[in-house]
């Protein structure tokens, strides 16, 4: 039987860190798995050909076709559960005999959706072989037989009177049918009967085994050529499909919410150009404005700082490229109108967090991070700051700021660093800004255009909307406390 | 699929008239006299508040006459529907318990086992109950079309197969026991017991259905022993328990089907029963009781009309002065007349009449022509509502509000019965007012008969033709 082969495949070099999607706040949009599958890299061949996949999956008939192969497998699986824990000797069997019956499935659907690019057909490739085929026909002349013999055993008379006796199947009036008949033919309209589900109970189990022995011998002799461990490598599958299903289901999600959708370019040399992304965290959000940016990181402007607005969304245009960047590198779609990435072997993500009070401060902490996120940084990287430096003295943060600077200029790596040090404007580096309304200086437009001083942050018109001006806080009194 | 005793086939009952009509009319005072039973009388009242079409009329004319003709039949129909009615209250008794029946155990299986044997039994008490009064329907002269397709609705079920084979069926359930079960197990694709049924075996079927032979034992072919474990045990009394109720369930809803088939009767029979009540009055006063033909076009016909509350009061119909009109279209009447000179007694009588009449049953006059319309409305002037009830308005804003009601919702073909109406205001006021109403209703197909002191409406109403009345010595009206 073939040996496992699953449809993803992965290189050698390190997962990027698991802080990265948690400060992209990722898990509010992806499973936990499709994130870990999100942080492996892989070979460029390997990228094109989930890109193929992935274009063959914007038919929803074929998502569709990899659902029911997931449901499948989810079938298998419980099986191998029940198998695992049987209520009696019989179940056990009859557990072993559908599991024989679910590989042989499984292996045909699988074959089946050879065309859905270099994935499936390498599994289905293995499945072809020789000796995968005649595995499969010995299989399947098992399960034919242990069908037959079964169908033998699916009925049986009990009689309860002075003792339980199992008797082997025969004719006999069921009175329920023959009620209905009868009912029926007055006209009355009888509900439809609903099914029981009962699992055969130890005793049951053993009067049958008892009263079909020649049956139960052959089963068992059949089956035991095939333990379940020999049946259970297609399970090995579920994690990729989920991981392929994760996806496809974000992008389903994105388009439905009007967001452009894209196979990026990959580039071979260091570069970050996609027009018109957009950040699909925001799909967590009920009633999120999405406005998309461009993004242009290149050689000769690779790095740059962003300012502005609070509130003009800076952080959402790092989470654009960070997420965006992470899709691109497992070979997903992502959410813009074109692009051409470079799959850069190493990103990290710097951005606020909590005070840990584990003997280290915020700024400390912050510099720990930072350095260990530079010492790991391969040339070239993506780097993506967010407000480093802010939880200290302006003096203080912004000499810090200006060391990191002159660290990173040198070195060629690509990223974007959110500040409120408008002073960055005078360092040499590009400089992005978040814009405000020209008409109403309250109001945010979410774009993220090139140059720009960004003198202002605008802090104070969100004060006054939470009433925390000065003139509503000299209105507003004091609570009574007796 | 029902069949009613008050309704053909295909008419669905009207939307009720306004209850105050019965006050108005004096139908109230009336009937206490005529039944003492207020539960009965009230779904009397129901059924005459809802005005009918000919067709119905004559249905319930013809079903009238066949049960003064053999008192037998009422009798036996109410009879029917008395027990059906104890059946049914048992059955929903026992549907309680089925419902709650709780899956586990010896004790569960036990209950089990008592209801369906209860379902059982009352499954066949049902199907007897239907096939005697088959019987003695059979040997009654059934002449009205609403009989004879009751008749026929029982015999539906009584006469099929099916009845036939499920009575010793239920018979038999009825004395089952769950220690001599047989039950077939199914198992699905996937291992699992789909179906536990009760079986009977083909050589016990045979012993069934040829009582009189002696029975032989049975020899049934050797089963393997089930090696009972404690655990075990309960999971095959709750399986039964299943099976049980399983049939059980079906036996329910035979039940509640055939119940609900003939439910309505009880309540159609009331009806029916102080109609008979009625007629038995009117014979023992001695008034004349006519069953009032109803003819196309507006007709308002009566000779020698009884006012129903005056016989109930008197002891016999000779003391009643009766009425007599002639009116062969929809013009409105005047009735102007002194005080106390029957005005009021004319148009009671002649609105009850219409309202008996429509509802099937027959009239205290020696004959009556009528036609069948769509509404029935009074206006009586009442006295100020209680301060409670009233907001600012005082009788005359009543009078107008209640008018108001009947111009939003009468239709087309509706009788207006009025009584000294707008009379709580200055009379030439009044008069103008009213006239303008007056107007209204006969230009849009709306007959009124109106009591009133407001001589003034004779002017305003000088170029509407109009059928005026008086009133004269002895109670007469000319």
């Amino acid at each position: 039987m073939y040996s496992a082969v699953r449809l993803l495949h992965f290189s050698d070099g390190h997962p990027l860190s698991a802080q990265f999607p948690a400060d992209m706040q990722l898990p509010h949009i992806l499973q936990e798995k499709t994130i870990a599958y999100l942080l492996r890299p892989c070979t460029k061949e390997e990228l094109l050909h989930r890109q193929e996949l992935f274009i063959l999956l914007w038919d929803d008939r074929n998502a569709l076709l990899l659902r029911e192969l997931l449901s499948d497998l989810h079938s298998l699986s419980i099986t191998l559960d029940l198998l695992s824990a049987p209520e009696s000797e019989f179940e056990r069997l009859y557990q072993h005999y559908l599991l024989l019956g679910q590989y042989l499935g499984l292996c045909e659907h699988l074959t089946s959706l050879s065309f859905l690019g270099a994935p499936f057909l390498r599994l289905a490739q293995t499945l072809s072989t020789p000796e995968q085929l005649t595995f499969c026909e010995a299989v399947r002349s098992a399960y034919d037989r242990a069908d037959t013999l079964f169908a033998g055993l699916r009925q049986g008379i009990l009689s309860f009177s002075s003792s339980a006796t199992l008797m082997k199947n025969r004719d006999a009036k069921s009175l329920c049918d023959t009620l209905c008949r009868q009912i029926s033919s007055l006209g009355i309209s009888l509900p439809a009967r609903t099914d029981l589900r009962i699992r055969v109970n130890r005793t049951l189990s053993n009067a049958i085994t008892e009263q079909y022995p020649m049956e139960i011998a052959e089963i068992t002799g059949l089956l035991s050529v095939y333990p379940p461990e020999l049946l259970s490598t297609p399970l090995e599958l579920i994690d990729d499909l989920k991981f392929i299903l994760d996806i496809s289901a974000l992008i389903l999600r994105g388009r439905a919410a009007g967001l452009p959708v894209c196979i990026p370019q990959i580039s071979d040399h260091p570069l970050f150009r996609a027009e018109a992304a957009a950040d699909p965290s925001l799909l967590a959000k009920e009633d999120a404005q999405i406005v998309p940016n461009d993004i242009r990181l290149e050689p000769g402007s690779p790095f740059a700082f962003l300012v502005g607005a609070n509130g003009g969304g800076k952080t959402t245009y790092l989470r654009t490229i960070g997420i965006n960047f992470l899709l691109f590198r497992a070979g997903c779609p992502i959410f813009a109108r074109s692009a051409e990435i470079y799959p850069f072997p190493y990103a990290a993500a710097h951005f606020p967090t909590d005070e840990r009070f584990s003997g280290v401060g915020r700024l400390q902490d912050e510099h720990l991070r930072l350095n260990s996120i530079l010492a790991s940084a391969a040339v070239p990287s993506l780097l993506l700051l967010n407000e480093t430096f802010s939880g200290t003295d302006a003096a203080r943060g912004f000499r810090y700021l200006c060391d990191t600077a002159e660290m990173i200029k040198p070195t060629g790596h690509f990223g974007v660093w959110v500040t409120h040090f408008h002073e960055v404007t005078d360092l040499g580096f590009p400089i992005l800004t978040a814009e405000i309304d020209p008409q109403d200086e309250n109001r945010r437009t979410y774009r993220i255009t090139s140059g720009g001083s960004g003198h202002s942050s605008f802090a104070a018109d969100i004060l006054r909307k939470y009433r925390l001006d000065p003139e509503s806080l000299k209105k507003r009194g004091v609570r009574n406390v007796l | 699929m029902s069949c009613s005793l008050l309704y053909p086939e295909g008419i669905a009952p009207a939307a009720p008239m306004d209850r105050r009509i019965l006050y108005h009319l004096s139908l109230d005072r009336a009937f206490s006299y005529i039944s003492s039973d207020e539960k009965l009388t009230r779904r009397f009242f129901d059924v005459l508040l809802q005005p009918c079409g000919r067709e119905t009329v004559l249905y319930r004319q013809a079903i009238l006459r066949d049960l003064q003709a053999d008192p037998q039949i009422f009798a036996r129909l109410s009879s029917f529907a008395k027990v059906l009615r104890d059946i049914s209250g048992d059955f929903h008794r026992a549907s309680r318990e089925v419902s709650m029946l709780r899956a586990g155990g010896a004790a569960s299986l036990f209950s089990a086992q008592n209801l369906m044997q209860m379902q059982a039994k009352h499954l066949g008490d049902i199907l007897r109950l239907l096939r005697s009064l088959d019987a003695d329907l059979n040997s009654r002269r059934l002449r009205a079309e609403g009989l004879l397709a009751l008749h026929r609705h029982i015999q539906a079920i009584t006469d099929s197969s099916a009845a036939s084979a499920l009575l010793p069926l239920c018979s038999r359930l009825e004395l089952f026991k769950s220690a001599d079960l047989k039950c077939r197990y199914r198992l699905d694709k996937a291992g699992r017991i789909v179906a536990f049924e009760v079986v009977e075996l083909e050589e016990e079927a045979v012993l069934q259905k040829r009582p009189h032979r002696i029975r032989r034992k049975v020899a049934l072919p050797e089963g393997i022993p089930l090696q009972m474990t404690a655990a075990d045990a309960p999971k095959f009394d709750s399986m039964k328990a299943s099976a049980l109720k399983e049939i059980t369930q079906i036996l329910s809803v035979a039940c509640r089907d055939l119940l609900d088939r003939f439910a309505h009767l009880g309540d159609e029979l009331a009806f029916y029963a102080v109609a008979l009540k009625y007629i038995r009055t009117l014979a023992q006063k001695g008034s004349a009781c006519s069953y009032p033909t109803f003819g196309d076009g507006a007709h308002l016909e009566f000779t020698d009309l009884r006012d129903l509350y005056l016989l109930m009061t008197v002891s016999g119909a000779e003391h009643i002065v009766p009425s007599s009109l002639q009116l062969n279209d929809n013009r409105g009447v005047l009735l102007y007349g002194d005080n106390g000179s029957g005005k009021t007694v004319f148009l009671r009588s002649v609105s009850t009449m219409q309202l008996l009449g429509q509802a099937g049953l027959p009239v205290p006059a020696e004959r009556a022509q009528l036609s069948c319309v769509a509404a029935l409305a009074t206006q009586f002037s009442e006295s100020e509502k209680g301060f409670l009830e009233a907001t600012a308005a005082g009788r005359f804003e009543q009078e107008v509000r209640e008018l108001a009601a009947m111009v939003d919702s009468l239709p087309a073909g509706s009788l207006v019965l009025l009584n000294e109406t707008f009379q709580s205001t200055a009379y030439t006021e009044g008069a103008e007012g009213l006239s303008h109403l007056l107007r209204w209703f006969s230009d849009h197909g709306i007959r009124w008969i109106l009591v009133t002191h407001l001589l003034q409406l004779d002017e305003y109403l000088k170029d509407l033709p109009v059928v005026r009345l008086h009133t004269s010595e002895g109670y007469r009206i000319s």
